[in-house]
């Protein structure tokens, strides 16, 4: 019900939506990580295997 | 923070913002450039661009929405933690300053790739396509929250927004 200065006194339905959005989201990435789906990541990818190694030629393009 | 000071601070605010989501956007249209594009010329043009782009334009501007955005909710009614679209907007605003930093040391490798040797890393190209694509359309969830501001006070709030009882002992307030 909303207060008298318009605020809902209870936690909005857009809210909850959010909510549910969020932990989805963080969920599958706590599932993509834990199970290697999503292949090695981030920025240390480059660190240890050199620039080019994972590239394809420049003239094959 | 006078009027005239707030003003200010919200243009900036704006601006920043906004600047923000224009600069992820076009680093976006660089990367899908660059995943379908034959031309071997501008593939390698659009790496090296791409830094710049980072470094010169996103990042600043990132920094500069969440510094501005900080002091529109410290220094204004709104508050930072009293209505749930604050909340959300300042959160999404710092998990993708997060992401993007992290972001940007493998944009440097890929630009030194293009830069030094005759290869191109395009693996790389695919996780840039999911992190510029998703802080675009984070940014675009931020913008929309900006301006429609849905309605929604966080208890914080409420306590906040809640009159000081000054009533005499004994009496019931209209609620009760």
């Amino acid at each position: 019900m909303a207060g008298p200065n318009g605020h809902t006194a209870t936690t909005p339905r857009w809210v909850k939506v959010f909510v549910v959005v969020i932990v989805v989201f963080v969920l599958a990435f706590v599932v993509v990580r834990l199970t290697g789906l999503g292949g090695d990541h981030g920025p240390r990818r480059h660190a240890s295997s050199g620039a080019t190694a994972p590239g394809v030629p420049y003239d094959a393009r | 923070m006078t009027p005239r000071l707030r003003k200010f601070a919200f243009t900036v605010h704006v601006a920043s913002s906004v600047g923000w989501l224009g600069a992820a956007t076009a680093y976006l249209a660089l990367v899908v450039a660059a995943l379908t594009s034959e031309n071997a010329q501008l593939v390698r043009a659009a790496y090296l661009a791409m830094e710049p782009i980072a470094w010169l334009a996103i990042v600043p501007l990132a920094f500069a929405s969440l510094v501005t955005g900080l002091v529109q909710g410290l220094w204004t009614q709104w508050g930072l933690f009293r209505h749930y679209w604050v909340v959300f907007k300042l959160l999404l605003s710092v998990l993708a300053t997060a992401v993007l930093l992290l972001n940007t040391q493998t944009v440097s490798s890929l630009a030194a790739s293009a830069a030094d040797t005759d290869q191109l890393d395009t693996a790389g190209l695919h996780g840039q396509l999911l992190h510029s694509g998703g802080g675009v359309l984070v940014l675009l969830v931020t913008t929309t929250l900006a301006i429609y501001k849905p309605r929604g006070t966080t208890p914080y709030g409420r306590r906040k927004q809640r009159p000081a009882p000054a009533r005499p002992a004994g009496s019931r307030s209209p609620q009760e």
